[in-house]
C-alpha cells in the first residue's frame, strides 16, 4: 500500500480562512462548550459579544471559516446578520447554536442561511470532534499505481467494501430538498425500481447530522443528484418517514408486470408532526434561499411603508 | 485623519422609514442608505465615510450596541442619531458613549446639513 503524502489542507491557505468567529451569547453552556473545545482543538477563534461586532470583524478579517453565532436572544435586527454573510461571504460556514427551548429560532436560521445547527451541548461536542483531522480516506489508498497494478483476480473483493469497513468517510449528500425530490419522483408509475426500507433515526450514527451538514456546507458546489438506488443514507427522520410513506404505497405493485398499466398514485402528505420532532433534535433539513421581502416578512416587518409604526 | 474626496461625500444613512429616507437624502445629499444595521456596520467597516447618521426607530433595542459597532469600526468617524421626542433620553444616553450629536424629529434635524458641513471642514482641517 502507497503512503499517502501528506496533504496541505486547502482550507487553512490564508488567515481568513484559518479564522473562526464566535459570536458570544451569555449563559449559554453550548456557546462555552463550542469556545472550550475549538480553541482545544488548536482552532483560531476570536470571540466577539454582538453581531454588529461579528460584520466589522468579518470585514476586517475579509471572512472566516466558521461563523458560530449564539442565537438565542435573536431578534428581527440581529438574524439579518446570516443572510448578509451568506451574501458577502459564501465560503463561511455558517454555525448557529441554541439552548434547549429556542428551537424555533434553529428554524429561522436554518430559514435565513443558517448551514449547521447546533442545539445541544452534545452536538457542539461532536462538531468540535469532527473537525480533529483524521486519517486520509482509506478509498485513496487502496487505489494502487498503474504499474503495481497487478493482474485482475476473479475472487478478489471489490472496493467497495473495503471502503465500507474502514474509517467514516464524509461524503456530501445531496440537499434535502433533492432528497425530497427523488422521493416524490419515485411516485411516479415510471420508476422501476422502490425506494429501501427507510432508515430510522436510531439507525444513523449519532454524529452524522452535523458531520454531513458540515460537509455538505463546505462542499463547493452543490453534487449532481444521485439516482435513487445510489443515495446515502437520509439524515433526517422526516424525509425517512416520507420515504417510508411512498415505498408502503408503492410496494404492492407488482415489478414483474413490466407491460401493467401504470397506476396512479397520490403521493402522501409530508408528515407535519414527524418534522417537527426531528427539528426538535436540532437536526438540519437544508437551507433555503429568502428574499429580502420574504425575510421582512418572515422577521414581522411589513410596516415599510408605515413611518413611525412600530413592529 | 484626512479623508479622501469619495469619502468627503459619503454618509452612510441607516434608515427605513421611505419618507424619513427621502427627507434625510434632501438634507445629506450624497449619502448611502441602508435599511439594517449589519448593512450599515458593514459599509462602515468595509470604506471611509464623512458620517453616519442613524435614525434609532429602526435599531430600537439595539441602538447602543450597534453605535458602539460603528465606533469601534472608525472611531473618529462621527455618529449622529435621530430619535423621535419620547425617546430625547435615549439619545443622551448615546450622546455620553460616544455619539457625536443627536437630532429630536421632526424639526430638529433640520440642523443637520450645517452640522455636516462643519463636521467636514474640520476633519479635513485636520
Amino acid at each position: 500500500m502507497a503512503i499517502a503524502a501528506p496533504q496541505e489542507d486547502v482550507h487553512v491557505a490564508d488567515t481568513a480562512a484559518r479564522t473562526s468567529l464566535l459570536v458570544q451569547q451569555a449563559d449559554s453552556a453550548t456557546g462555552e462548550a463550542l469556545l472550550r473545545g475549538l480553541r482545544a482543538a488548536g482552532v483560531r477563534v476570536l470571540a466577539v459579544s454582538t453581531v454588529w461586532d461579528a460584520v466589522v470583524e468579518m470585514e476586517r478579517a475579509g471572512g472566516a471559516r466558521y461563523l458560530l453565532v449564539g442565537i438565542d436572544y435573536f431578534g428581527r435586527h440581529e438574524f439579518r446578520l446570516l443572510p448578509l454573510v451568506r451574501r458577502e461571504w459564501p465560503p463561511t460556514v455558517i454555525i448557529a447554536y441554541l439552548s434547549p427551548g429556542f428551537e424555533h429560532l434553529g428554524r429561522i436560521a436554518e430559514l435565513v442561511g443558517a448551514d449547521v445547527i447546533l442545539a445541544s451541548v452534545e452536538e457542539a461536542s461532536a462538531f468540535v470532534n469532527s473537525l480533529a483531522p483524521g486519517p486520509p480516506p482509506e478509498v485513496q489508498e487502496a487505489a494502487p499505481l498503474p504499474d503495481r497494478m497487478p493482474e485482475p483476480v476473479a475472487a478478489e473483493p471489490p472496493a467497495a467494501p473495503v471502503a465500507a469497513a474502514a474509517a467514516p468517510v464524509i461524503e456530501v449528500p445531496p440537499r434535502p430538498s433533492e432528497v425530497h425530490a427523488a422521493a416524490v419522483s419515485e411516485q411516479t408509475p415510471l420508476a422501476a425500481e422502490p425506494l429501501k426500507a427507510p432508515e430510522t433515526a436510531e439507525a444513523l450514527p449519532y454524529r452524522s447530522p452535523i458531520l454531513e451538514a458540515l460537509a455538505h456546507a463546505a462542499a463547493p458546489t452543490p453534487p449532481p443528484t444521485p439516482k435513487a438506488s445510489e443515495a446515502p443514507p437520509r439524515r433526517s427522520p422526516a424525509l425517512d418517514a416520507l420515504a417510508a410513506a411512498v415505498a408502503r404505497t408503492s410496494s404492492p405493485a407488482p415489478r414483474s408486470d413490466a407491460q401493467a398499466p401504470p397506476r396512479q398514485i397520490q403521493p402522501p402528505a409530508p408528515p407535519l408532526p414527524q418534522a417537527d420532532e426531528a427539528l426538535d433534535e436540532g437536526q438540519v433539513i437544508g437551507t433555503t434561499e429568502v428574499t429580502e421581502e420574504e425575510l421582512r416578512l418572515l422577521l414581522g416587518e411589513d410596516e415599510e411603508n408605515q413611518p413611525g409604526a412600530r413592529p | 485623519m484626512t479623508l479622501t474626496a469619495e469619502a468627503q461625500d459619503r454618509v452612510v444613512v441607516l434608515c427605513r422609514s421611505q419618507d424619513r429616507r427621502a427627507l434625510l437624502e434632501r438634507l445629506v445629499g450624497a449619502s448611502e442608505t441602508f435599511p439594517s444595521a449589519v448593512d450599515a456596520c458593514l459599509a462602515v467597516a468595509r470604506r471611509p465615510a464623512r458620517a453616519v447618521v442613524v435614525n434609532l426607530e429602526d435599531v430600537e433595542g439595539v441602538e447602543r450596541e450597534v453605535v458602539a459597532a460603528m465606533r469601534h469600526a472608525q472611531p473618529d468617524l462621527p455618529i449622529y442619531a435621530l430619535v423621535k421626542p419620547e425617546d430625547e433620553p435615549l439619545g443622551r444616553r448615546l450622546l455620553r458613549e460616544g455619539a457625536a450629536d443627536y437630532f429630536v424629529l421632526p424639526t430638529d434635524v433640520a440642523r443637520l446639513p450645517g452640522i455636516l458641513s462643519a463636521e467636514g471642514g474640520t476633519r479635513s482641517a485636520e
